[in-house]
């Protein structure tokens, strides 16, 4: 069974958030911040974290029904901690803050609004097989 | 042995301005305070503008999400979550020194050096003659200490149709900020409606700030960092440690910081004053002529309960309702932002249907500007992949609008002082805060005239955020001012009755809260009471 480790975590979760490789320093922050938030008391939350850790395929859509379903959840806590992360990083910043959107990346922005519903569909079912 | 002729408890607003009331006056003055500070964080940060930060300094995560990340890791909905990590000293220790318990309401108290207004939000407003008659307040003696007020701490703003709520008849008014792109769209449709929305009752304007915008007495104009939630160090903000700061170079003037008041007596011309050392909870007494408690509306209220050995109190509370109504201006959405500007408010929008300005409900608006987006993507209820483009799109047209409405008094809103042994003053403040059917209505009906002005001026409101009842950080009327010498009141100069030489400088007197921000008023009460204690000294 794939558990990894913190750092391996903070790569698997930052590749999902903006598709980047993240170095040693941000991963390690990772891992600290981690480390304050402990890993969650609630046994049906975290079994979701680590589905989604052992099926990177499923994280979107366990993100997408946990944002809805579980906001508080581990999984959800995780991810967040991972995107201030990044958004505190100098070299992915931009990614963070507003710039002008050409009308390709306009178009673009239909498509993550479609597919976050398509995700969250398909997470209510994975919910499902995973309890 | 007199410490000192007068003592003044806390450093706040009202305690800063009390003070400096009493020494310009020639008195002596004792503060004593906890005045817990920043002592990490300022040493961190760049003098760099918020975006320069952003894109160059591989440490800022150190100041932006805090060294035990505590700015994400902290639930949104807890006390002092909006704080930024450099500011969160503004809430250090209170949980332990003053203990809340409460189904419903849910304040942010401090016990900092310069108190609450370590954080404000400077926004400034002046009472119309009817609302400070309401609060029980002196017409002329308030509209005299406004304008002394105002010359200490420098504002800015501009004449337009706010400033009648704003800083009205005051002069010497600076310019004001630069308007944000987004609340430009907004404010360019209210010029458009401008007739429809008078008669609609609003108003909109922009704010006055306690932030210079031209320098002077030492202090620089802003730069536009667009840094204000996280540092001072142009000092273009007025913060109440400034004061504190120069007073401290006088020598009628002692600061006995990490003293927390307990309680006071009043015996054969003197006040003690019973102070707890923070750490090791020793006790010590002081003692002086006059006592001005400018603790903060709850914590004074605390002092006055323990002090006052009479049957166990209720204390009346108001507090403004409040409401976080996020606005979207899609012109604006997917669009850069100007390099340089505040986070401050933008605008003001207020509501004054009978045109009298008696009753009063006041939004500001904020861009989002110098807040992180991890903040707004924790409130969406998409997957994290998807949510950061979309709202990195959203964020430069989105307006944040704080509303908040007036508040009387009412049955369901008070505090008193209840045994816990298990707290440094073996007690805890136990409030209960609960609107009428009636004041629901009234603030529900307001938020949809705000709803459909905002639709009006072009910025579509996305939804309403409740943070709950204590939120809006504005207090006061535990201690109503009375022209009848009754319990836990006040008489009209701030004395406590029942008492000959305690006066009380905070909000605690007032007996009615107008929506417009209370310090600016709260600090001309405390130059007032002030300068009423320097005459009985005299
Ligand atoms: C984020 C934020 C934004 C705000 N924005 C605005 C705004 O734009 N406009 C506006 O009008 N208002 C605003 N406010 C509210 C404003 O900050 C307060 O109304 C004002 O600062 C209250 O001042 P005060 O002196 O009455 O009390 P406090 O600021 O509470 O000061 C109390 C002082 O007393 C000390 N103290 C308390 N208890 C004890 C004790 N037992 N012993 C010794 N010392 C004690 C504390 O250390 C502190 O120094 C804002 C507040 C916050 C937090």
């Amino acid at each position: 069974m794939y558990e990894p480790s913190a750092e391996g975590e903070a790569r698997v979760f930052a590749k999902y958030l903006i598709g980047r490789d993240i170095d040693d320093t941000c991963a390690q922050l990772y891992a600290r911040a981690a480390g304050e938030l402990g890993s969650g008391q609630d046994v049906r939350d975290r079994k979701i974290l680590a589905f989604a850790l052992r099926h990177v395929w499923a994280l979107g859509p366990l993100d997408a029904i946990s944002a809805l379903r579980r906001p508080k959840s581990i999984l959800r806590a995780k991810l967040l901690l991972m995107s201030a992360i990044l958004e505190a990083r100098p070299e992915f910043s931009e990614k963070f803050l507003p710039a002008d959107h050409s009308g390709m990346e306009r178009a673009a922005l239909l498509y993550y609004a479609g597919r976050t519903v398509a995700r969250a569909i398909a997470g209510f079912a994975l919910l499902g097989v995973i309890a | 042995m007199i410490d000192s002729d007068v003592i003044v408890v806390g450093s706040g607003a009202t305690g800063s301005m009390a003070a400096q009331t009493i020494i310009e006056g020639g008195g002596s003055v004792l503060m004593l305070d906890v005045g817990r500070t920043d002592r990490h964080y300022a040493g961190l940060l760049p003098e760099q503008d918020y975006l320069e930060i952003r894109r160059t300094d591989p440490e800022q995560h150190r100041y932006l999400l805090g060294e035990s990340f505590e700015s994400v890791l902290a639930s949104s909905s807890s006390t002092g979550a909006q704080l930024t990590p450099p500011r969160r000293h503004v809430v250090a220790d209170v949980d332990r020194f003053l203990p809340i318990s409460s189904p419903n309401f849910f304040p942010m108290e401090s016990l900092a050096l310069g108190g609450l207004g370590s954080a404000w939000g400077l926004g400034c407003c002046v009472f119309s003659g009817a609302e400070l008659k309401a609060a029980r307040l002196p017409v002329a003696g308030m509209k005299a200490a406004y304008d002394v007020v105002a010359a200490r701490i420098g504002i800015s703003g501009e004449r337009d149709d706010a400033q009648p709520y704003t800083f009205s008849y005051l002069d010497g008014i600076q310019p004001s900020i630069p308007l944000d792109p987004t609340a430009a769209v907004v404010y360019k449709n209210y010029a458009r409606h401008r007739n429809r929305m008078h008669g609609d009752g609003f108003y909109m304007g922009r704010p006055a700030l306690a932030l210079l915008t031209e320098s002077r007495d030492g202090r620089n104009a802003t730069q536009l960092r667009d840094m204000d939630f996280y540092s001072d160090a142009e000092r273009a903000a007025w913060r109440p440690w400034i004061t504190i700061e120069t007073l401290r170079k006088h020598e009628r003037f002692q600061y006995a910081g990490d003293r927390f008041v307990t309680r006071f007596e009043e015996r054969e011309g003197e006040v003690s004053v019973v102070t707890l050392a923070m750490g090791d909870l020793e006790e010590r007494t002081y003692r002086c002529r006059r006592l001005i408690l400018a603790s903060g509306t709850l914590g004074t209220a605390r002092i006055v309960l323990r002090s006052q050995r009479r049957p166990a109190a209720s204390l009346p509370l108001l507090c403004n309702p409040f409401a976080y109504i996020p606005c979207l201006v899609p012109a604006r959405a997917g669009r850069s932002m100007p390099e340089r500007n505040t986070g401050l408010a933008q605008l003001e929008l207020f509501h004054d249907p009978g045109q009298r300005n008696d009753d009063v409900a006041m939004a500001s608006i904020y861009s989002y500007r110098s807040l992180m987006l991890f903040r707004l993507l924790r409130e969406t209820p998409i997957d994290l992949q998807d949510a950061r483009p979309l709202m990195r799109a959203l964020m430069s047209g989105l307006l944040i609008m704080a509303v908040q409405y007036p508040e009387s008094r009412s049955a369901g809103k008070y505090l008193r002082l209840e045994p816990d042994a298990a707290t440094p003053t073996r007690d805890r403040l136990h409030v209960n805060y609960e609107l009428t059917r009636d004041e629901n209505a009234r603030v529900g009906w307001r938020e949809k005239l705000y709803l459909r002005a905002m639709r009006r001026l072009g910025a579509w409101p996305l939804r309403r955020l409740y943070p709950g009842h204590g939120s809006s950080i504005h207090y006061a009327g535990t201690l109503p001012f009375s022209d009848m010498e009754k319990p836990y009141t006040l008489s009209p100069d701030g004395r406590v009755w029942g008492t000959n030489k305690i006066f009380v400088a905070d909000g605690s007197g007032f007996a009615y809260l107008p929506a417009k921000g209370l310090t600016l008023s709260l600090m001309a009460n405390a130059h007032r009471v002030a300068a009423g204690v320097l005459k009985t000294t005299a």
